[in-house]
């Protein structure tokens, strides 16, 4: 158990999101950076899909009610365990009674504090996630407050895998340095993120110009950005004819173009159907460097293929692989 | 990949990243045309690749289960599919709304006016006119997309989507008109408003109406 | 070391992709090498981890102590994600405080203050690949 010590909003609890409902008008949900949630979960030896905190407003304060493990993933908070600095990408026992503070991050947008077992909240409607739009799942349907105490799931391997865990703690190497993309400064200093793109169905229907622009220019992820969807700015893009479509499904990382000209990439909140044309899907696989994407930084568009996509979502599979094998073989060591 | 226009006999197939496709069939937005979505819709569903098949307004989305690595063929499966596909009858209830159009809760009704040329009275006479069907949900938890819809009161999507709409409003936008059933942005012209409860996730299912249903606005009070 | 635990260890050593595996606690040691031909092979060293538990003798930090590695890997005085170093000379550190790491795979594992202390001088560069023992840095026991 976890109490929140923070008054800061916006933090919420998010597993990997929620399948099958778009039918019934309810979004996916889920954590903005999924391979960071995913990540998280790996290095305490939960299930993947169990659900963590995801943190975007700092400082970040929580104490710990028990003995538990817990792990930090996603932008690096420069956390604190009881004065102790906790490195990012890290997992570490904490005792009963002990704070930790996450302060604000450099770099990246959004902190995961996860736990062993994972975070018990009832399953709505087959998820965990915070459904905010539908104000259900998570934690009573909102972000959390001040004062909520928060429950892992209790596991007897739980206890069992951790009495190998170091003093110290360990950690795993961050995606963006087994996954690069884009210029190397950039990415280093985080001031512009590189996503790729596959066209979508109104992509023919855009001036020459503005395609040109589309992929060429540095699009601002304004202040107007969470996780319902990010709001661009730069050169407007221009329809050779005006353009109504039909309500649609969509899905997070399709960029609707709005009249104003000025894209909008809808997110894990989006609602999940729309009839702005759509210029283009961000990747799934490039979801996450969104996810840590923060306003007031530069978005670039990488032209990309399906089969291309699809070997991109291959990779991020595989890092997790890797990370999970790697993560078990040095515990094994540690017994 | 199909890519065609919509003046073409053929569906429009695209893809949305490696998430899911979007499949446009030419032609009108009719009931017709509907009740074969919701039959393609329950045919897909079946196949392996597919998570999850969602109606939209004459078009229909797919989730891939796993993306899948042959995606021409599965193209190809669909337009079959559809070609074959007949139209699938859902019987539905219906539904009366009351609705308080204008003032307050209906701040865009002024740019339907506007749009249209028409009076605040003859668009609420046009809009509670019909028996409108729900084609799809969509949009938020229990969001219905009602088929329809007069065209003479059709009014373009705002240029800005508008932030903190509140549930329970009636909007038209393009040739749709809809309720929303909670809080949250939107794009549409709010022109009324109605009090009702259409989603609840401790059902089963939990939206109040699925396609099929019926909806029948009736004019509450309209305040100018 | 149990059969089925070495069967469990042969296990996730063919299913991480890694070459080999070198394992030693107190009374044994096991060297498991993955060959894919009957040849003698030159080993990546990038493709190679030696996993060792800590030896009894690094529990306390007598003056002027040496802090060692407990497994081989690749020295990184930063953590990538920052620009200032995890130990620096004449900084206070408390036991168990993360003074380095060794990057193992994709794996971060901690180089550790063994007590309380002041860091009195960096041993291992920045990028290095240390063996198993390799002396990384020096620590001054606090009064």
């Amino acid at each position: 158990m976890i109490e929140i010590l923070s008054a800061t909003a916006l933090a919420s609890v998010q597993d990997l999101g929620r399948d099958g409902y778009l039918r019934y008008g309810v979004g996916t949900s889920g954590a903005m950076d999924r391979v960071a949630l995913a990540a998280g979960n790996i290095l305490l030896g939960n299930p993947e899909n169990s659900a963590a905190i995801e943190i975007p407003m700092f400082p970040f304060q929580v104490r710990f009610l028990e003995d538990i493990a817990f792990a930090l993933t996603g932008a690096d908070a420069n956390a604190e365990l009881d004065g102790q600095p906790i490195p990012p990408w890290w997992t570490i026992q904490a005792r009963k009674g002990q704070e930790l503070r996450l302060s604000p991050p450099t770099h990246g947008a959004r902190c995961y504090l996860a736990l062993a077992g994972g975070i018990d909240v009832p399953v709505m409607l087959g998820s965990r996630s915070t459904q905010l739009r539908g104000e259900f799942g998570g934690y009573c349907g909102r972000t959390l407050k001040r004062g909520d105490v928060i429950s892992a799931i209790a596991s007897a391997e739980r206890a069992e895998a951790y009495t190998a865990l170091p003093a110290a703690g360990f950690g795993i190497e961050p995606p963006e340095f087994t996954l690069p993309l884009g210029d190397l400064e950039s990415t280093a200093h985080a001031t512009r993120t590189f996503v790729r793109v596959l066209p979508a169905a109104e992509y023919d229907c855009y001036e020459d110009a503005s395609l040109e622009s589309f992929w060429s220019q540095d699009w601002k992820i304004t202040s107007q950005s969470d996780r319902y969807g990010y709001r661009l700015a730069g050169e407007a893009l221009v329809t050779k004819t005006t353009l109504e479509q039909r309500s649609h499904g969509i899905v997070p990382g399709v960029i609707q173009v709005p009249h104003s000209g000025q894209p909008i990439i809808q997110l894990r909140d989006a609602q999940p159907s729309g009839g702005y044309p759509k210029i283009g899907t961000v990747i799934e696989a490039d979801l996450w460097r969104l996810g840590q994407a923060r306003p007031g930084t530069q978005l670039r568009f990488v032209q990309t293929t399906y089969e291309e996509a699809l070997s991109a979502l291959d990779e991020v599979h595989d890092y997790l692989n890797k990370i999970r094998r790697l993560t078990e073989l040095y515990l094994l060591s540690k017994r | 990949m199909k890519n065609t226009d919509h003046a073409d006999a053929s569906p429009r197939i695209s893809l949305l990243g490696t998430t899911g496709l979007l499949f446009e069939p030419p032609g009108d937005m009719d009931l017709h045309t509907q009740r074969r979505i919701w039959w393609l819709a329950r045919h897909v569903e079946a196949w392996p690749c597919i998570k999850e098949a969602v109606p939209g307004m004459s078009n229909l989305m797919l989730i891939f289960d796993t993306p899948p690595r042959n995606i021409g063929k599965v193209e190809n499966d669909l337009l079959d599919a559809w070609n074959s596909a007949g139209e699938l009858q859902l019987d539905g209830r219906i539904i009366e709304l009351p609705v308080i159009y204008g003032g307050e809760h209906g701040p865009h009704i002024s740019d339907v006016i506007e749009h249209t040329g028409l009076s605040i009275e003859e668009i609420v006479q046009i809009h509670t006119e019909p028996l409108y069907t729900v084609y799809a949900l969509g949009s938020h938890p229990g969001y219905c997309y009602l088929g329809g819809m007069d065209p003479r009161i059709a009014t373009p999507r705002r240029k800005v989507p508008v932030l903190g709409l509140p549930g329970g409003a009636v909007s038209i936008g393009g040739a749709q008109t809809g309720v929303s059933a909670s809080a949250g942005p939107s794009g549409w012209n709010t022109i009324g408003h109605t009090d009702m409860v259409f989603f609840d996730p401790q059902r089963d299912p939990p939206a109040l109406l699925a396609p099929g249903d019926m909806i029948r606005f009736h004019a509450e009070r309209i305040i100018k | 070391m149990e059969l089925n635990e070495l069967q469990q260890l042969i296990a996730k050593l063919e299913a991480s992709g890694l070459r080999s595996l070198e394992l030693s606690r107190p009374g044994e040691r096991v060297k498991l090498t993955m060959s894919d031909n009957s040849e003698v092979q030159v080993v990546n060293a990038d493709d190679t981890v030696e996993l060792f538990a800590a030896p009894a003798s690094l529990q306390a930090a007598p003056a002027g102590t040496t802090v060692l590695t407990e497994a081989a890997g690749l020295f990184l005085a930063t953590h990538p994600m920052r620009s200032k170093p995890l130990a620096e000379v004449g900084q206070s550190v408390k036991k168990n405080d993360v003074l380095g790491l060794l990057k193992i795979g994709p794996v971060y594992a901690p180089v550790t203050a063994p007590a309380d202390g002041v860091v009195t001088q960096i041993l291992a560069s920045d990028g290095a690949l240390l063996g198993f023992g390799a002396p990384v840095l020096e620590i001054a026991a606090s009064a």
